[in-house]
Protein backbone atom coordinates (compact mmCIF):
# COMPACT_ATOMS: atom_id res chain seq x y z
CA UNK A 1 0.00 0.00 0.00
CA UNK A 2 3.01 2.31 1.54
CA UNK A 3 4.51 1.26 -2.03
CA UNK A 4 1.70 2.19 -4.13
CA UNK A 5 1.26 5.03 -2.87
CA UNK A 6 5.20 6.76 -3.27
CA UNK A 7 4.89 4.92 -7.03
CA UNK A 8 1.69 7.59 -7.69
CA UNK A 9 3.40 10.10 -6.18
CA UNK A 10 6.38 9.53 -8.38
CA UNK A 11 4.26 8.92 -11.49
CA UNK A 12 2.00 12.08 -10.37
CA UNK A 13 5.14 14.33 -10.39
CA UNK A 14 6.18 13.34 -13.75
CA UNK A 15 3.07 13.45 -14.82
CA UNK A 16 2.91 17.23 -13.34
CA UNK A 17 6.30 18.15 -14.57
CA UNK A 18 5.45 17.01 -18.35
CA UNK A 19 1.76 18.16 -18.76
CA UNK A 20 1.21 20.82 -15.95
CA UNK A 21 2.20 23.96 -18.34
CA UNK A 22 -0.04 22.78 -21.01
CA UNK A 23 -3.03 22.56 -19.03
CA UNK A 24 -2.33 25.85 -17.22
CA UNK A 25 -1.35 27.93 -20.37
CA UNK A 26 -5.04 26.25 -22.17
CA UNK A 27 -7.01 27.06 -19.78
CA UNK A 28 -5.20 31.05 -19.64
CA UNK A 29 -5.60 31.36 -22.70
CA UNK A 30 -9.31 30.47 -21.97
CA UNK A 31 -10.37 31.91 -19.30
CA UNK A 32 -8.07 34.78 -19.25
CA UNK A 33 -7.80 35.07 -15.60
CA UNK A 34 -4.49 32.82 -13.24
CA UNK A 35 -7.14 31.99 -10.20
CA UNK A 36 -9.80 30.24 -12.54
CA UNK A 37 -6.33 28.97 -15.25
CA UNK A 38 -5.01 27.41 -11.30
CA UNK A 39 -8.38 26.26 -9.92
CA UNK A 40 -8.73 24.03 -13.91
CA UNK A 41 -5.38 22.95 -13.21
CA UNK A 42 -5.76 21.33 -9.67
CA UNK A 43 -9.22 19.99 -10.82
CA UNK A 44 -7.65 18.21 -14.19
CA UNK A 45 -5.29 17.17 -11.93
CA UNK A 46 -7.31 15.70 -10.16
CA UNK A 47 -9.70 13.48 -12.16
CA UNK A 48 -6.38 12.64 -13.09
CA UNK A 49 -5.52 10.79 -9.89
CA UNK A 50 -8.97 9.69 -9.82
CA UNK A 51 -9.26 8.00 -12.90
CA UNK A 52 -5.59 7.00 -13.45
CA UNK A 53 -5.76 6.88 -17.28
CA UNK A 54 -3.30 4.60 -18.88
CA UNK A 55 -1.56 6.47 -21.74
CA UNK A 56 -0.88 4.16 -24.95
CA UNK A 57 1.77 7.35 -25.78
CA UNK A 58 2.76 10.71 -24.85
CA UNK A 59 1.27 12.12 -27.89
CA UNK A 60 -2.06 10.33 -26.05
CA UNK A 61 -1.10 11.86 -22.80
CA UNK A 62 -1.28 15.56 -24.01
CA UNK A 63 -4.64 14.51 -25.64
CA UNK A 64 -5.93 13.63 -22.42
CA UNK A 65 -5.06 16.69 -20.88
CA UNK A 66 -5.55 18.94 -23.67
CA UNK A 67 -9.59 17.78 -23.77
CA UNK A 68 -10.31 17.41 -20.35
CA UNK A 69 -8.68 20.96 -19.99
CA UNK A 70 -11.37 22.25 -22.62
CA UNK A 71 -13.85 21.01 -20.69
CA UNK A 72 -13.24 21.71 -17.82
CA UNK A 73 -12.83 25.40 -18.84
CA UNK A 74 -16.23 25.04 -20.40
CA UNK A 75 -17.85 23.81 -17.41
CA UNK A 76 -16.07 27.28 -15.74
CA UNK A 77 -17.74 29.50 -18.42
CA UNK A 78 -21.62 27.61 -17.89
CA UNK A 79 -21.25 28.24 -14.23
CA UNK A 80 -23.86 30.07 -12.94
CA UNK A 81 -21.55 32.74 -10.81
CA UNK A 82 -19.64 32.44 -14.28
CA UNK A 83 -22.69 34.02 -15.72
CA UNK A 84 -23.47 36.20 -13.41
CA UNK A 85 -19.87 37.83 -12.97
CA UNK A 86 -17.80 39.88 -15.48
CA UNK A 87 -14.48 38.62 -15.24
CA UNK A 88 -11.45 40.58 -14.22
CA UNK A 89 -9.07 40.63 -17.01
CA UNK A 90 -6.14 40.46 -14.87
CA UNK A 91 -3.01 39.22 -17.22
CA UNK A 92 -3.65 42.64 -19.21
CA UNK A 93 -2.70 44.40 -15.67
CA UNK A 94 0.88 43.05 -15.67
CA UNK A 95 1.72 42.21 -18.99
CA UNK A 96 5.07 42.93 -20.48
CA UNK A 97 4.00 45.92 -22.87
CA UNK A 98 5.46 44.20 -25.94
CA UNK A 99 2.84 41.99 -25.60
CA UNK A 100 0.10 43.82 -24.12
CA UNK A 101 -0.98 44.60 -27.63
CA UNK A 102 -0.97 41.20 -28.82
CA UNK A 103 -2.83 40.17 -25.30
CA UNK A 104 -5.47 42.20 -26.01
CA UNK A 105 -6.36 41.14 -29.37
CA UNK A 106 -6.15 37.56 -28.89
CA UNK A 107 -8.40 37.84 -25.00
CA UNK A 108 -10.98 39.71 -27.81
CA UNK A 109 -11.49 36.78 -29.37
CA UNK A 110 -14.93 34.57 -28.40
CA UNK A 111 -13.65 31.69 -26.28
CA UNK A 112 -13.99 29.22 -29.00
CA UNK A 113 -12.06 30.47 -31.49
CA UNK A 114 -9.09 31.38 -28.49
CA UNK A 115 -8.97 27.23 -27.69
CA UNK A 116 -8.25 27.14 -31.64
CA UNK A 117 -5.76 29.55 -31.96
CA UNK A 118 -4.01 28.14 -28.97
CA UNK A 119 -3.74 24.80 -29.85
CA UNK A 120 -3.05 25.87 -33.77
CA UNK A 121 -0.35 28.28 -32.89
CA UNK A 122 1.12 27.22 -29.66
CA UNK A 123 0.46 23.52 -29.85
CA UNK A 124 1.31 23.06 -33.14
CA UNK A 125 -1.68 20.73 -33.98
CA UNK A 126 -3.43 20.52 -37.19
CA UNK A 127 -6.92 21.28 -37.83
CA UNK A 128 -7.47 17.68 -38.53
CA UNK A 129 -5.62 17.01 -34.45
CA UNK A 130 -8.12 20.11 -33.02
CA UNK A 131 -11.02 19.15 -34.85
CA UNK A 132 -10.75 15.52 -33.00
CA UNK A 133 -9.66 16.91 -29.62
CA UNK A 134 -12.54 19.83 -30.07
CA UNK A 135 -14.70 17.05 -31.72
CA UNK A 136 -15.56 19.17 -33.86
CA UNK A 137 -15.36 19.34 -37.99
CA UNK A 138 -12.02 19.84 -39.75
CA UNK A 139 -14.01 22.51 -41.73
CA UNK A 140 -15.55 24.16 -38.66
CA UNK A 141 -12.11 24.40 -37.48
CA UNK A 142 -10.58 25.86 -40.26
CA UNK A 143 -13.24 28.41 -40.76
CA UNK A 144 -13.31 29.53 -36.80
CA UNK A 145 -9.39 29.86 -37.51
CA UNK A 146 -9.98 31.93 -40.49
CA UNK A 147 -12.15 34.07 -38.99
CA UNK A 148 -9.69 34.70 -35.94
CA UNK A 149 -7.21 35.53 -38.10
CA UNK A 150 -8.94 38.00 -39.73
CA UNK A 151 -10.00 39.17 -36.26
CA UNK A 152 -6.64 39.63 -35.35
CA UNK A 153 -5.12 41.21 -38.36
CA UNK A 154 -8.16 43.46 -37.77
CA UNK A 155 -7.12 44.03 -33.95
CA UNK A 156 -3.23 44.22 -34.57
CA UNK A 157 -3.82 46.23 -37.62
CA UNK A 158 -0.55 44.59 -39.63
CA UNK A 159 1.76 45.13 -36.41
CA UNK A 160 2.72 41.35 -37.38
CA UNK A 161 2.75 39.33 -40.22
CA UNK A 162 2.95 35.13 -41.41
CA UNK A 163 -0.40 34.52 -39.80
CA UNK B 1 8.96 38.42 -36.11
CA UNK B 2 6.08 36.72 -37.04
CA UNK B 3 2.53 35.93 -35.09
CA UNK B 4 3.39 32.37 -34.31
CA UNK B 5 6.97 33.35 -32.43
CA UNK B 6 5.56 36.53 -31.22
CA UNK B 7 2.34 34.15 -29.65
CA UNK B 8 4.84 31.27 -28.32
CA UNK B 9 7.13 33.91 -26.77
CA UNK B 10 4.03 35.69 -24.78
CA UNK B 11 2.66 31.83 -23.71
CA UNK B 12 6.20 30.96 -22.25
CA UNK B 13 5.77 33.33 -19.89
CA UNK B 14 2.50 31.67 -18.33
CA UNK B 15 3.62 29.67 -15.78
CA UNK B 16 1.86 28.05 -13.22
CA UNK B 17 2.91 29.42 -9.30
CA UNK B 18 5.11 27.20 -7.78
CA UNK B 19 2.55 26.85 -4.82
CA UNK B 20 0.02 25.24 -6.81
CA UNK B 21 2.45 22.51 -8.39
CA UNK B 22 4.06 22.22 -4.74
CA UNK B 23 -0.11 21.27 -4.16
CA UNK B 24 -0.40 19.61 -7.05
CA UNK B 25 2.60 17.19 -5.83
CA UNK B 26 0.55 16.85 -2.55
CA UNK B 27 -2.99 15.43 -4.05
CA UNK B 28 -1.94 11.57 -3.00
CA UNK B 29 -1.55 12.57 0.71
CA UNK B 30 -3.89 14.90 1.27
CA UNK B 31 -6.59 11.95 -0.76
CA UNK B 32 -5.32 9.87 1.80
CA UNK B 33 -5.58 12.18 4.65
CA UNK B 34 -9.05 12.74 3.50
CA UNK B 35 -10.37 9.32 3.17
CA UNK B 36 -8.93 9.01 6.71
CA UNK B 37 -10.61 11.51 8.21
CA UNK B 38 -14.01 9.96 5.91
CA UNK B 39 -13.47 6.44 7.76
CA UNK B 40 -14.02 8.61 11.08
CA UNK B 41 -16.95 10.96 9.55
CA UNK B 42 -19.14 8.26 8.80
CA UNK B 43 -19.83 6.49 12.31
CA UNK B 44 -19.84 10.00 13.34
CA UNK B 45 -22.88 11.07 10.87
CA UNK B 46 -24.70 7.67 11.68
CA UNK B 47 -24.68 8.68 15.56
CA UNK B 48 -25.65 11.60 15.09
CA UNK B 49 -28.92 10.69 12.73
CA UNK B 50 -29.46 8.44 15.25
CA UNK B 51 -29.58 11.22 17.96
CA UNK B 52 -31.45 13.61 16.17
CA UNK B 53 -34.09 10.96 15.22
CA UNK B 54 -34.73 10.07 18.97
CA UNK B 55 -34.73 13.94 19.44
CA UNK B 56 -37.55 14.12 17.20
CA UNK B 57 -39.37 11.28 18.47
CA UNK B 58 -39.07 13.44 21.97
CA UNK B 59 -40.73 16.58 20.21
CA UNK B 60 -43.32 14.83 19.22
CA UNK B 61 -43.95 13.09 22.50
CA UNK B 62 -44.04 16.87 23.91
CA UNK B 63 -46.49 18.26 21.95
CA UNK B 64 -48.87 15.39 21.84
CA UNK B 65 -48.77 16.03 25.64
CA UNK B 66 -49.72 19.59 25.66
CA UNK B 67 -52.54 18.61 23.15
CA UNK B 68 -53.83 16.19 25.52
CA UNK B 69 -53.07 19.09 28.59
CA UNK B 70 -55.33 21.53 25.89
CA UNK B 71 -58.30 19.23 26.12
CA UNK B 72 -58.47 18.76 28.97
CA UNK B 73 -59.08 22.30 30.14
CA UNK B 74 -55.65 23.78 31.04
CA UNK B 75 -55.40 26.21 28.56
CA UNK B 76 -54.45 29.48 29.36
CA UNK B 77 -57.46 32.72 29.95
CA UNK B 78 -58.95 34.31 26.88
CA UNK B 79 -57.83 37.62 25.34
CA UNK B 80 -59.78 40.41 26.30
CA UNK B 81 -61.29 42.25 23.83
CA UNK B 82 -63.59 39.15 22.26
CA UNK B 83 -67.30 39.63 21.93
CA UNK B 84 -68.50 36.19 22.67
CA UNK B 85 -66.21 33.22 22.82
CA UNK B 86 -66.79 29.55 22.34
CA UNK B 87 -65.45 26.94 25.05
CA UNK B 88 -64.66 23.44 24.93
CA UNK B 89 -61.80 21.23 23.29
CA UNK B 90 -61.91 22.44 19.60
CA UNK B 91 -61.43 20.55 16.78
CA UNK B 92 -61.39 22.52 13.48
CA UNK B 93 -61.79 20.40 10.34
CA UNK B 94 -62.43 21.18 7.11
CA UNK B 95 -65.70 20.13 5.70
CA UNK B 96 -64.24 18.34 2.64
CA UNK B 97 -62.78 16.03 5.30
CA UNK B 98 -63.30 12.62 5.86
CA UNK B 99 -66.72 12.81 7.85
CA UNK B 100 -70.21 10.54 8.33
CA UNK B 101 -72.48 13.07 8.34
CA UNK B 102 -71.10 15.74 6.66
CA UNK B 103 -71.38 16.86 2.74
CA UNK B 104 -68.02 15.79 1.60
CA UNK B 105 -66.02 17.57 -1.84
CA UNK B 106 -64.40 14.57 -3.70
CA UNK B 107 -62.04 16.73 -5.20
CA UNK B 108 -59.76 17.54 -2.34
CA UNK B 109 -58.63 15.76 0.99
CA UNK B 110 -57.72 18.67 3.18
CA UNK B 111 -57.82 18.60 6.90
CA UNK B 112 -56.83 20.91 9.36
CA UNK B 113 -57.22 20.30 12.93
CA UNK B 114 -56.75 22.03 16.01
CA UNK B 115 -56.00 20.15 18.93
CA UNK B 116 -55.26 22.26 22.38
CA UNK B 117 -51.61 23.67 21.99
CA UNK B 118 -50.47 22.25 18.82
CA UNK B 119 -51.94 22.52 15.16
CA UNK B 120 -51.94 20.09 12.58
CA UNK B 121 -51.97 20.90 8.99
CA UNK B 122 -52.54 17.71 6.92
CA UNK B 123 -52.46 18.89 3.14
CA UNK B 124 -53.98 15.84 1.39
CA UNK B 125 -55.50 16.88 -2.01
CA UNK B 126 -56.87 13.86 -4.17
CA UNK B 127 -53.64 12.84 -4.66
CA UNK B 128 -50.71 11.46 -2.87
CA UNK B 129 -49.52 14.22 -1.86
CA UNK B 130 -46.97 14.33 1.29
CA UNK B 131 -48.38 15.29 4.87
CA UNK B 132 -46.98 18.04 5.97
CA UNK B 133 -47.24 18.99 10.02
CA UNK B 134 -47.01 22.67 10.91
CA UNK B 135 -44.66 22.99 13.85
CA UNK B 136 -46.41 23.37 17.15
CA UNK B 137 -48.27 27.02 17.20
CA UNK B 138 -48.74 27.22 21.21
CA UNK B 139 -46.43 25.93 23.47
CA UNK B 140 -44.44 28.65 22.51
CA UNK B 141 -47.23 31.64 21.90
CA UNK B 142 -47.36 32.83 18.01
CA UNK B 143 -48.21 36.42 17.01
CA UNK B 144 -51.14 36.64 14.87
CA UNK B 145 -48.53 37.37 11.75
CA UNK B 146 -46.44 34.31 12.71
CA UNK B 147 -49.11 31.88 13.17
CA UNK B 148 -50.70 33.55 10.00
CA UNK B 149 -47.68 33.21 8.08
CA UNK B 150 -47.40 29.43 9.05
CA UNK B 151 -50.34 28.63 7.87
CA UNK B 152 -50.68 31.11 4.46
CA UNK B 153 -53.47 32.92 5.73
CA UNK B 154 -53.02 36.42 3.89
CA UNK B 155 -52.68 39.44 5.76
CA UNK B 156 -55.83 41.03 5.26
CA UNK B 157 -57.26 37.86 6.73
CA UNK B 158 -56.16 38.57 10.50
CA UNK B 159 -58.82 40.05 12.78
CA UNK B 160 -58.12 43.87 13.71
CA UNK B 161 -58.00 45.49 17.12
CA UNK B 162 -61.41 45.85 18.01
CA UNK B 163 -62.12 49.27 16.87
CA UNK B 164 -64.15 52.10 19.17
CA UNK B 165 -67.11 52.59 16.86
CA UNK B 166 -67.48 48.82 15.77
CA UNK B 167 -67.91 47.77 19.56
CA UNK B 168 -70.88 50.39 19.86
CA UNK B 169 -73.03 50.15 16.43
CA UNK B 170 -70.97 47.70 13.90
CA UNK B 171 -70.00 44.85 16.18
CA UNK B 172 -73.38 42.43 17.06
CA UNK B 173 -73.30 39.59 18.66
CA UNK B 174 -74.36 35.93 17.85
CA UNK B 175 -75.88 33.54 20.35
CA UNK B 176 -76.75 30.10 20.36
CA UNK B 177 -79.37 29.19 22.67
CA UNK B 178 -79.16 25.69 22.23
CA UNK B 179 -75.79 24.77 21.48
CA UNK B 180 -74.83 21.58 19.85
CA UNK B 181 -71.23 19.86 19.39
CA UNK B 182 -71.56 21.23 15.92
CA UNK B 183 -70.86 24.60 14.04
CA UNK B 184 -69.84 25.03 10.33
CA UNK B 185 -68.92 28.32 8.86
CA UNK B 186 -67.29 29.22 5.47
CA UNK B 187 -64.60 31.31 5.39
CA UNK B 188 -62.15 33.20 2.32
CA UNK B 189 -58.93 31.11 3.47
CA UNK B 190 -56.62 31.95 0.60
CA UNK B 191 -58.76 35.52 -0.37
CA UNK B 192 -60.30 33.77 -3.09
CA UNK B 193 -61.80 30.39 -2.45
CA UNK B 194 -64.73 30.24 -0.42
CA UNK B 195 -64.49 26.66 1.68
CA UNK B 196 -66.17 25.36 4.40
CA UNK B 197 -64.89 24.53 7.80
CA UNK B 198 -66.60 22.22 10.59
CA UNK B 199 -66.24 23.09 14.14
CA UNK B 200 -66.89 19.93 16.62
CA UNK B 201 -66.98 20.60 20.24
CA UNK B 202 -66.61 18.36 23.28
CA UNK B 203 -70.26 17.12 23.76
CA UNK B 204 -71.48 18.58 26.88
CA UNK B 205 -69.41 21.35 26.96
CA UNK B 206 -71.03 25.25 27.01
CA UNK B 207 -69.85 26.34 23.46
CA UNK B 208 -71.08 29.98 23.42
CA UNK B 209 -70.07 32.09 26.24
CA UNK B 210 -71.91 35.51 25.93
CA UNK B 211 -69.81 38.83 26.32
CA UNK B 212 -68.42 39.58 29.43
CA UNK B 213 -69.07 36.58 31.26
CA UNK B 214 -65.56 34.38 32.22
CA UNK B 215 -65.22 31.73 29.98
CA UNK B 216 -64.77 28.11 30.97
CA UNK B 217 -61.40 27.78 28.51
CA UNK B 218 -59.94 30.21 25.79
CA UNK B 219 -59.82 29.31 22.04
CA UNK B 220 -62.47 30.26 19.97
CA UNK B 221 -63.36 34.14 19.64
CA UNK B 222 -65.87 35.25 16.84
CA UNK B 223 -66.43 39.17 15.99
CA UNK B 224 -69.20 39.80 13.36
CA UNK B 225 -68.67 43.08 11.99
CA UNK B 226 -71.61 45.08 9.95
CA UNK B 227 -70.26 47.60 7.00
CA UNK B 228 -72.97 49.80 5.62
CA UNK B 229 -72.42 50.62 2.51
CA UNK B 230 -71.07 53.54 1.00
CA UNK B 231 -71.75 55.12 -2.65
CA UNK B 232 -73.91 52.76 -3.75
CA UNK B 233 -71.87 49.89 -2.47
CA UNK B 234 -73.82 47.02 -0.99
CA UNK B 235 -74.12 46.64 2.26
CA UNK B 236 -71.15 43.96 4.41
CA UNK B 237 -71.32 41.59 6.64
CA UNK B 238 -68.60 40.14 7.97
CA UNK B 239 -67.94 37.35 11.05
CA UNK B 240 -64.38 36.59 12.35
CA UNK B 241 -63.51 34.06 14.19
CA UNK B 242 -59.83 33.09 15.73
CA UNK B 243 -59.27 30.12 17.45
CA UNK B 244 -56.22 30.66 19.24
CA UNK B 245 -53.82 32.23 17.11
CA UNK B 246 -55.60 30.98 13.69
CA UNK B 247 -57.98 33.21 12.37
CA UNK B 248 -60.80 32.63 9.44
CA UNK B 249 -63.13 35.05 8.28
CA UNK B 250 -66.60 34.87 6.41
CA UNK B 251 -68.32 37.77 4.48
CA UNK B 252 -71.29 38.34 2.70
CA UNK B 253 -72.66 41.16 0.54
CA UNK B 254 -76.10 40.32 -0.28
CA UNK B 255 -78.03 39.21 2.88
CA UNK B 256 -79.06 41.83 5.00
CA UNK B 257 -78.33 41.91 8.69
CA UNK B 258 -80.67 39.67 9.56
CA UNK B 259 -80.34 37.03 6.99
CA UNK B 260 -76.79 37.04 8.09
CA UNK B 261 -77.58 36.79 11.90
CA UNK B 262 -79.78 33.72 11.04
CA UNK B 263 -76.80 32.45 8.66
CA UNK B 264 -74.58 32.67 11.92
CA UNK B 265 -76.86 31.33 13.90
CA UNK B 266 -77.75 28.74 11.93
CA UNK B 267 -74.06 27.87 10.93
CA UNK B 268 -73.19 27.85 14.70
CA UNK B 269 -75.84 25.56 15.70
CA UNK B 270 -75.09 23.41 12.86
CA UNK B 271 -77.97 24.31 10.69
CA UNK B 272 -79.90 21.09 11.89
Amino acid sequence: MEAQTLCAEDCLVQTIEKYAELVYRLAFSQLKNQSDAEDVLQEVFLRYLRKQPAFESEEHGKAWFIRVTVNRCRSVWGSAWRRHHAELDESLAAEDPDYLDLRAAVCSLPKKYRAVIHLFYYEDYTTAKIAALLRLKESTVRAQLTRARAMLREQLKGDWDGF
Amino acid sequence: MDFKEKYRQMNERIVPSPAVIRALTELPARKQRRLGWMRGAIPAAVCICLALTFWMGHGVKIAEDSSKAFLNNQAPPPEAGGKASLSGGVQMEEKAAAEDDAPTDQGSLEKVELRGGTLYLNRKPSSDRAETVLPEMNTEMKTMEEAAELLGIPEGMLPPELPADLQEDGLFSVQMDSPSNRAEFSYRADGEELRSVVLRFTAGDSLWKPPGTESLISGVQVWAFYEPGLEGSPEKYSAKFRINTVSCQVETENLTRTEFTALLESLLTGGE
